[in-house]
């Protein structure tokens, strides 16, 4: 999108400094001074970047950081993690792509949304704080990119959407094929009508994953708050003993007091689009089953979802089927379709990754304009996800009322769309 | 997840884990509220709850709330509670909020807003002036999620006589409070808030959320709302009425009549939300914003039209062009790339007879980018035109639209160059058109590879192996016999590339091994080529 060009218009700067000041009641922020202010080497000057911080600073945390800071009208003031290591890995990262020392390091999150010098945060916590960390960065004025998936609970990023509404901040979910060529290409021709009318989509969950689970583990001496702080890990989740199991990736995206297991793992992606496909961005599946190890879905306008493993090309694939044709394709950028005639038609680079996702963040931040995967899309995608896991749990068919956003005559269901938070934090 | 991580996680779960709660075929109420009130640890407690919030009726909601006030135990328990369909537990919750303190009662505050409990009203009220900011923010938030008139009325009591620190929970929490009464069809009850909160002493945010609130309340007087934002001097506003535009539906008439009367900030803004709600009924005065005098109403109709033009405003784009400003002109080719319609592709060949060559060029470019078969008779002729870079987007046009019908045409312009940009540009043109062509278009190229040039028979050949068809591999290996050295070497190089291809297909990967052995075999006096196709082979095998 392009910024046009308007003598009335106040800066961007103070636009956002504008709403920024007025939504912080956090504490005062430290005087930094934005560094490498000159414009040089293709960059924006200054005074027309947007100013970065970072909460997250894990594998995914310092992609995206990268992402970000490879954008010219961009700069990375400050990271955030409750480990240490990743917070000092995250600064040194930032320091080393500009040069310099400036890049400030906070392990409470509290800190760095208080700086009225940024403008965009880019969470990339784990699963259990992306809704809650959204709503206070849009407390606080900012906008935000944040990591899939939205939420671990279906209350809760209901909330995250109406939040960004009323409060006015662009958001971003990091559901990044939406913004990949191949993706965008699959999903064109479902919406074109060129497979005819849609039959079945399906969307791949991660592979491998454990079990989800409730686990609790046993208590281990505790780290110093410089090194983990346990506490704000948790975050909203119910407290429990240290244990160094709990932060380990593999451990806390299968357990549901943190996220959502293999379902929303890919599913945050890969249903997603199936969303896309379908035209269903405002709504989701009305009914949940199971058939053998498929999760299924059925759409009120009959189409089905299939949550599935097994399909071809790389991570995430999806596969759209039509009365007239079908289309499949992956991370890995192959594609293929029914007939191959379709493929004449193709516009796109190459697949995953793919950085136009942040890109298209920034230009909306500057536009005020609605991202592609705003919050209101992502809420809607990720609550499919959720209802197919409440099916799993439950081991039994689930009836779901999209406008209610409630299961069906289903008390039971229901107790599982929400997850109560650990004071002080709210949605 | 590192093996190593799966067996740990495994024995962790072996160790620890009774199956979780839904996967019990039973559950035991009575035991779980006896570890409630017994000398169970916290974490055992813990457990229980955490199987309440499942399985739990009205029988275990008085064990749960004598844990609410107790700091350690209170979040535990509103687990549990918080979700249960029992007005048992609302009960429980309002009973605690006298006895909690501190966190414990930020917690309860909280769970008692999740369940929007409309008789806490005015315990939630009291709790607002609160001296723990925590309490009063939390108090704030639930009574907006309450949403009923009583809970909005102590919100916007409070302000004159809330602390600072409370003041954007206070707003949040009305905005919240506009957001449920509208969804709840109350939009005249949600409008009243609106319209207190668009005064001047809210802050910004909460002017601009209720200003967008107010236009979802109440939608019928939205578009004079929006307008006159649009008129306004306020760049937020303006730049949010053009949002709000664009998101909705209706009133396209209202909004295009009054576009001449805005300021050029005001019609830049309408352009835009026009553009995002894609109704051709505003496609007229963008189109008629071409002509304005200010430069950025002009590229944002420029832009808009992207969306909103038809056949009518290609003459006036294509023109546009040859603008001298590049933005200008990348704004005009994004939107003659993004415009849709069946007369679209005729009326850009249309403008192409009468353009520069340079133009030529460009529009030549953009019809293949929107893959119109108007494009391909236009480059047929191209190919012969005087002017490189007509050639150039011809064969390009040709690379992504042509096929056998086409294909004397490119040998023609093949044979005739000497540049070797050109003769890469036509071994492009080839590949595509030999990738969509089939049979016909192998045997048509198969037919000129005896009659060609050296340099051009090397393409040939490239071009064949590019297929992956075994008529035409066939005929790739046969050049391994030539007279020629250079024929032959990339003859094999052509054969190696695409048995690479081919083998990593179950259904073609014998026909890769046949091909590489061929190689292997018939230019083993090339060491580079015997190697790398024997590389190959081990590869596939």
């Amino acid at each position: 999108m392009k910024q046009l060009a308007s003598n009335e218009q106040p800066s961007r700067r103070q636009f956002l400094k504008g709403a920024a000041t007025a939504v912080a009641g956090l504490a005062v922020a430290p005087n930094i001074i934005t560094s490498g202010a000159l414009g040089a080497n293709g960059r924006a000057a200054a005074s027309e970047r947007l100013t970065v911080g970072v909460i997250g600073m894990g594998g995914r945390g310092q992609y995206d950081t990268g992402a970000f800071m490879s954008q010219p009208d961009t700069q990375v003031l400050a990271v955030c993690d409750v480990i240490g290591e990743r917070r000092n890995a995250g600064k040194e990262q930032v320091d080393a792509q500009y040069g310099n020392k400036d890049c400030a390091a906070y392990i409470d999150m509290l800190e760095l949304l208080a700086r009225q010098d940024i403008d965009v945060v880019l969470i990339a916590t784990g699963d259990n704080w992306h809704t809650e960390a959204s709503i206070m960065a849009a407390r606080a004025g900012k906008d935000i990119y944040c990591e899939k998936p939205m939420s671990v609970a279906i209350t809760e990023s209901r909330a995250l959407s109406d939040t960004m509404r009323r409060l006015g901040r662009v958001f971003q979910c990091g559901t990044q094929r939406r913004s990949i060529g191949n993706f965008r290409f699959a999903v064109d021709l479902a919406r074109s009508g060129k497979l005819g009318q849609l039959t079945e989509l399906h969307a791949q969950e991660a592979a491998g994953m454990p079990p989800i689970n409730e686990i609790t583990l046993p208590g281990e001496p505790e780290p110093s708050r410089e090194e983990f702080d346990w506490n704000r890990w948790l975050g909203p989740a119910m407290w429990r003993p240290y244990n160094k199991e709990y932060p380990t990736r593999g451990f806390w995206s299968s357990h549901l007091d943190f996220s959502g297991g293999s379902i929303t793992e890919w599913g945050s992606h890969t249903v997603d689009l199936c969303q896309w496909a379908n035209d269903a961005d405002a709504t989701c599946p009305v009914e949940y089953w199971k058939e053998g190890d498929r999760f299924l879905g059925k759409y009120a306008n009959g189409v089905k979802l299939v949550i599935r493993t097994g399909l071809r090309f790389g991570t995430c694939p999806v596969r759209f089927e039509g009365t007239e044709g079908w289309v499949e394709t992956g991370d890995s950028g192959e594609i293929e379709t029914y007939p191959s005639s379709l493929l004449q038609e193709r516009r796109f680079n190459g697949g995953y990754p793919s950085d136009n996702h942040v890109r298209a963040f920034l230009d909306c931040v500057k536009t005020r304009q609605e991202c592609v995967s705003n919050a209101e899309v992502a809420h809607r995608s990720i609550t499919a996800c959720h209802v197919a896991n409440i099916c799993k749990r439950l081991d039994r068919p689930v009836k779901w009322d999209p406008v209610a956003e409630q299961c069906i005559d289903d008390a039971e269901a229901n107790r599982l769309t929400s997850r109560p938070y650990r004071e002080p934090w709210y949605l | 997840m590192s093996i190593q991580r799966v067996f740990a996680f495994a024995a962790i779960a072996a160790v620890l884990v009774s199956a979780p709660v839904w996967a019990q075929a039973a559950f035991d109420e009575a035991a779980a509220i006896g570890v409630l009130t017994g000398e169970s640890t916290p974490l055992q407690k813990q457990e229980t709850c955490r199987a309440l919030r499942q399985k739990g009726t009205v029988a275990c909601i008085p064990a749960l709330a004598a844990m609410l006030p107790n700091p350690e135990l209170s979040h535990m328990a509103r687990y549990a509670l918080e979700v249960m369909p029992y007005p048992e537990a609302t009960q429980a919750l309002r009973d605690a909020l006298p006895k909690a303190q501190g966190p414990a009662k930020v917690g309860v505050i909280i769970s008692i807003g999740a369940r929007r409990d409309a008789e806490a009203v005015g315990v939630l009220t009291e709790a607002l002036s609160d001296s723990d900011a925590d309490v009063a923010r939390a108090a704030a938030g639930a009574l907006g999620r309450i949403a009923t008139p009583d809970s909005t009325d102590a919100l916007l009591a409070f302000r004159a006589e809330a602390p600072e620190a409370v003041h954007p929970a206070l707003a949040e929490g009305l905005l919240a409070a506009g957001q449920y009464l509208t969804r709840e069809g109350k939009g005249k009850d949600a409008a009243a808030i609106y319209n207190v909160m668009l005064g001047g002493e809210w802050p910004a945010y909460a002017r601009l959320g209720a200003f967008r609130g107010l236009t979802a309340a109440e939608p019928k007087k939205a578009p004079k709302r929006l307008l006159a934002a649009l008129a306004g001097y306020d760049p937020q506003f303006r730049d949010l009425a053009a949002q709000i535009i664009s998101e909705t539906t209706g009133a396209t008439k209202r909004y295009v009549k009054a576009m001449p009367n805005l300021s050029p900030t005001g019609q830049i803004a309408l352009l835009r939300g026009l553009a995002g709600r894609k109704d051709p009924e505003a496609r007229p005065a963008v189109a008629q914003a071409l002509s304005s005098e200010d430069p950025a109403v002009k590229l944002a109709a420029v832009s808009a039209l992207g969306t909103l033009g038809n056949a009518e405003d290609v003459a006036a784009l294509t023109m546009l062009l040859s603008a001298d400003d590049a933005e200008t002109v990348a704004t005009a080719d994004a939107s003659l790339a993004a415009m849709t319609g069946g007369d679209i592709d005729p009326a850009i060949a249309a403008a192409y007879e009468n353009a520069t060559p340079a133009l030529r060029a460009k529009l030549l470019e953009l019809l293949a980018n929107r893959r119109a078969e108007q494009a391909v008779p236009l480059a047929v002729a191209g190919l012969k035109d005087g002017d490189a870079a007509i050639r150039a987007a011809s064969f390009n046009v040709l690379s992504m639209l042509g096929r056998q019908e086409q294909l004397a045409d490119v040998m023609a312009a093949l044979a005739a160059t000497t540049e070797n940009s050109e003769r890469s540009a036509a071994e492009k043109a080839l590949v595509g058109m030999a990738a969509r062509g089939g049979e016909p278009m192998i045997d048509g190229v198969l037919g000129t590879l005896d009659g060609s040039s050296v340099e051009n028979r090397v393409v040939l050949l490239r071009v064949l192996a590019s297929t992956g068809n075994p008529k035409a591999l066939d005929a790739v290996l046969a050049s391994l016999d030539g007279a020629d050295e250079a024929v032959r070497n990339e003859a094999a190089w052509a054969a190696i590339a695409a048995a690479t291809e081919l083998g990593k297909n179950p259904g073609t990967k014998e026909l890769a091994v046949n091909a590489l052995n061929t190689v292997a075999t018939k230019c083993a006096g090339n060491a580079d080529i015997a190697q790398r196709a024997q590389e190959v082979l081990g590869g596939i095998k």
